[in-house]
């Protein structure tokens, strides 16, 4: 069998701070009763005064250390929306916390895309024989980028990170990365955008409009591009491994919301029971939310090994993907 | 009227499709925003009709919904 990257730890990291739709509707004009019927979700988690993304993305990443028994790594891949600083990249910083000394450590963009495209890059560096042990980690403080008093997108995201240790294996072990997709279409870019602070608005001349740091989400537009390219991506990786729909234990969806993951299994023609959901306790943590789902999950003993697992994500950019695997014994 | 499409949007609204008046406004009968975009998402899975958003909205009747999406299947 052909090389390949295969998963061999798996951790999480979340803020304590709990933040309910009771304690939003204090603050806006919304209630749990709406938050819950559109979106699913019941409550998010706040990072606190004072922390930042590499806090979360350095815990996550101890822990799929731990998980994975290992203590070095030859590269870390750090997907964020969320940098600490818009330069350098976050990754670095990371790595020196993790005491992983001067390996190659960078950051990878694609919104809640980006865990599937960093698994991809992590894959490849492996691929390349670059790296035989590869930590890649999504990570978000992603409520430093949300007008905490905009209704549309304050209930929707929260704060968190997750990590998986990618190793040098063959294709045939249970973690293989057996199948990629990853597809984007720049046309869509207005779906999900920050207006201001990056080189478009700085190269104008004109100062940013006051709440042009915060993102703008057309929700309704990315709900129908979600389900479709979530669905269509899905259904690439599952032809390209041969697996039947009906043999795949669990869709492990980007957690954007949950009548999105329903969408999706019923497009697929998958049991809506198998779309793992935790959506409602940690709302949209981006680029975390699939690593943050399968350290859940397998915590939770849902996911168990053998187990046939299909991770799916559609963001901003527009940017989407699929990736099939295998749940190693962890 | 179709009748699996009426199913469909007694399915979303929660009620028995014999519940549902066709004189009734998709938002008097309880439908938000993201259950006609799941409506039209299923009528592309369906019938590959594409609905483009704003083509069902809240102000319309159950009937006159119906009627444009049977026309729209019909086309």
């Amino acid at each position: 069998m052909g090389r390949a990257a295969v998963l061999a730890g798996v951790g999480s990291a979340v803020p304590d701070n709990v933040v309910t739709n009771d304690m939003l509707a204090t603050r806006m004009d919304t209630t749990d009763e709406w938050i819950r019927t559109r979106t699913g979700i019941r409550e998010r988690r706040h990072l606190a005064r004072g922390s930042a993304t590499s806090d979360l993305a350095a815990e996550a990443g101890r822990r799929a250390l731990k998980s994975a028994g290992v203590d070095s790594v030859d590269a870390v891949v750090l997907a964020t929306t969320t940098p600490d600083h818009p330069c350098p990249a976050t990754a670095p910083a990371v790595a020196a916390m993790l005491g992983l000394g001067t390996i190659p450590a960078y950051d990878v963009g694609a919104v809640c895309s980006g865990f599937l495209y960093g698994l991809a890059s992590g894959a490849g560096l492996i691929a390349l024989g670059t790296a035989e042990r590869v930590l890649v980690i999504g990570a978000e403080a992603f409520t430093t980028i949300i007008d905490q008093t905009d209704r549309t997108t304050a209930p929707i995201f929260g704060d968190g990170a997750g990590a998986v240790v990618l190793s040098a294996g063959d294709q045939s072990q249970p973690g293989a990365l057996l199948a990629f997709d990853l597809g984007s279409d720049g046309d869509l870019a207005d779906l999900i955008i920050i207006p201001g602070g990056g080189s478009r608005q700085r190269a104008s001349g004109i100062p940013a409009e006051p709440g042009d740091e915060y993102m703008a989400m057309r929700g309704r537009e990315v709900f129908r591009h979600a389900v479709l390219r979530m669905t269509e991506s899905s259904r690439a990786v599952l032809a390209r491994t041969g697996w039947d729909v009906d043999s795949v234990d669990w869709l492990v969806g980007h957690q954007a919301n949950v009548r999105i993951l329903r969408a999706v299994a019923e497009h697929l023609g998958l049991a809506q029971d198998r779309a793992f959901v935790n959506v409602d306790r940690y709302g949209n943590t981006a680029a975390a939310s699939i690593p943050l789902a399968l350290d859940d999950a397998a915590g939770a003993g849902l996911i168990t090994p053998g187990d046939r697992i299909v991770l799916t994500a559609f963001g901003g950019g527009a940017s989407w993907g699929a990736i099939a695997l295998e749940w190693p014994d962890l | 009227m179709n009748t699996t499409i009426l199913d469909l949007v007694a399915e979303k609204a929660e009620l028995p499709a014999a519940q549902l008046d066709p004189a009734h406004t998709l938002e008097d009968i309880g439908l938000d925003s993201l259950h006609l975009m799941e409506i039209a998402l299923w009528m592309q899975k369906e019938y590959g009709v594409v609905i483009a958003e704003g083509e069902l909205h809240h102000e319309q009747t159950l009937g006159e919904a119906i009627a444009f999406l049977d026309t729209r299947v019909g086309g």
